[in-house]
């Protein structure tokens, strides 16, 4: 390989991780009367994820492969406005309080953000976008996006671009079963 | 890397802290059918003691949640394997998708679901999401998502259901006679008949378990009325239509191009 400013500039912007399981699944169950409001474990939430870039922010152009959003609420290290100020800080050592600055943090995140990909849009979904600079509200911080393979929108100029495959061994293995460009009629 | 060519990259003078992932969902466990020669796919829900009232999921009562989609309830289940069997089975003859278990090791009760209670909401408004579900302490239930799309063996390409809507006269058992399949194939590739139709009834159905590398299949059918689908992401696209013109000129595209 020829080395080029353009490829040191892609090694500087693309940083992509190993593909690995995002661990139990975190996915969040609300449940009658709002009683159990809590992550749970769930092995159908489970997905296989590799980092791709951090700081890089989709600005809508892609919105037509943006399958949906979600708030991440995460507190970062500020009380809930929802918070009773009678009670204690327990609030501290809540998931939610995870901090994704660290590498064990962001890899809660993105199985949380995962998780809901998977249980919103099941195998439909193959990027996800973390962003922790949005703020919803106090103590309401970062935002989950979905995104799926393929343009969603058939008018869109970027219909006729696929990205690259997901990072994932099943795939590889599959794709020696089905081609690429299945057609019935 | 077609997806990050319009993300922007953050100024350095504003907080940067964004991450993007490529990602691809788990498969999941399989459970081999001897009898339907297929594969069920399936993944625990929730971890234990996350459950539902079973008034919730059987009964209607007046002011109780109406849970849609229980297909069927069995008794005296001996084991999870033996309620895949047994909701398969059903989900098969009643031509009805299986998307969600709930085997129950304490009473062995079994219940099948054609909606997927993953992602279910409860009520149109989305309002009250997961609604359905509780803390049960000592709950011996356990959930699955499961795939009855892929209904296909580890070594199968896909699946085609083939609903048959003529009538009894029609069809009878000699549903290959006027099945002819045309497949544009690959070497060593042959469709291969997984199951057989079932020879009454009003919706028969044939399961065609189609192996190889597959470049055109067509499913030539006699009977105009014949209509194809498959929810397998797999089997992509969705046939909803016989078009043997379509079917022609794609095979030639697809000699042109060898």
């Amino acid at each position: 390989m020829v080395g080029s400013a353009v490829l040191y500039a892609a090694h500087a912007t693309i940083r992509r991780g190993y593909a690995y399981d995002v661990g139990q699944g975190n996915a969040w169950i609300v449940g009658v009367g709002g009683l159990v409001s809590r992550f749970v474990e769930s092995e159908a939430s489970k997905a296989r994820v590799a980092h791709l870039v951090s700081g890089y922010r989709d600005t809508g152009v892609r919105s037509s492969m943006l399958l949906g959003s979600t708030p991440l609420v995460y507190f970062d290290n500020t009380s809930p406005s929802w918070w009773p100020a009678s009670l204690d800080v327990s609030w501290r050592v809540y998931p939610n309080n995870t901090s994704p600055e660290t590498s064990i943090g962001l890899a809660f995140w993105a199985d949380v953000c995962s998780s809901w990909c998977v249980r919103r849009f099941d195998d439909e979904s193959e990027f996800m976008e973390l962003d922790f600079t949005v703020l919803y509200d106090v103590a309401n911080r970062g935002r989950c996006s979905c995104y799926a393979y393929q343009d969603t929108d058939p008018h869109s100029t970027h219909a006729d671009k696929n990205s690259h495959a997901a990072p994932d061994d099943i795939r590889v293995h599959f794709a020696t079963l089905v081609p690429a460009t299945l057609e019935f009629c | 890397m077609e997806f990050l060519h319009e993300f922007h990259r953050i100024p350095a003078n504003q907080p940067n802290n964004t991450h993007v992932y490529a990602m691809k969902k788990s498969g999941g466990q399989g459970f081999w059918i001897p009898r339907l020669q297929s594969t069920l796919y399936y993944q625990r829900l929730w971890q234990s003691e996350v459950d539902a009232e079973p008034g919730a999921m059987d009964n209607p009562n007046p002011g109780a949640p109406a849970l849609a989609g229980v297909s069927h309830v069995f008794d005296e289940i001996a084991n999870l394997n033996a309620c895949f069997e047994r909701c398969a089975d059903e989900a098969v003859a009643a031509v009805r998708p299986l998307r969600t278990v709930r085997y129950d090791a304490g009473d062995r009760t079994c219940r099948c679901f054609d909606v997927s209670l993953f992602s279910w909401t409860f009520d149109s408004l989305n309002a009250t999401e997961n609604g359905l579900w509780q803390i049960m302490r000592g709950s011996t239930a356990q959930w699955y998502e499961t795939k009855f799309c892929e209904f296909v063996r580890p070594d199968t390409v896909c699946t085609l259901v083939l609903h048959t809507l003529h009538s009894a006269h029609s069809v009878r058992t000699k549903s290959y006679t006027f099945l002819q399949i045309h497949v544009s194939f690959a070497a060593r590739a042959h469709p291969r008949v997984v199951q057989e139709p079932p020879t009454s009834g009003a919706n028969r159905r044939l399961v065609l378990g189609l192996a190889g590398r597959r470049r055109c299949a067509s499913l030539i059918n006699t009977q105009p009325r014949t209509t194809l689908f498959s929810t397998s992401r797999r089997c992509r696209p969705q046939v909803t239509s016989f078009n043997p013109e379509a079917c022609s000129a794609a095979t030639r595209r697809d000699r042109a191009r060898r």
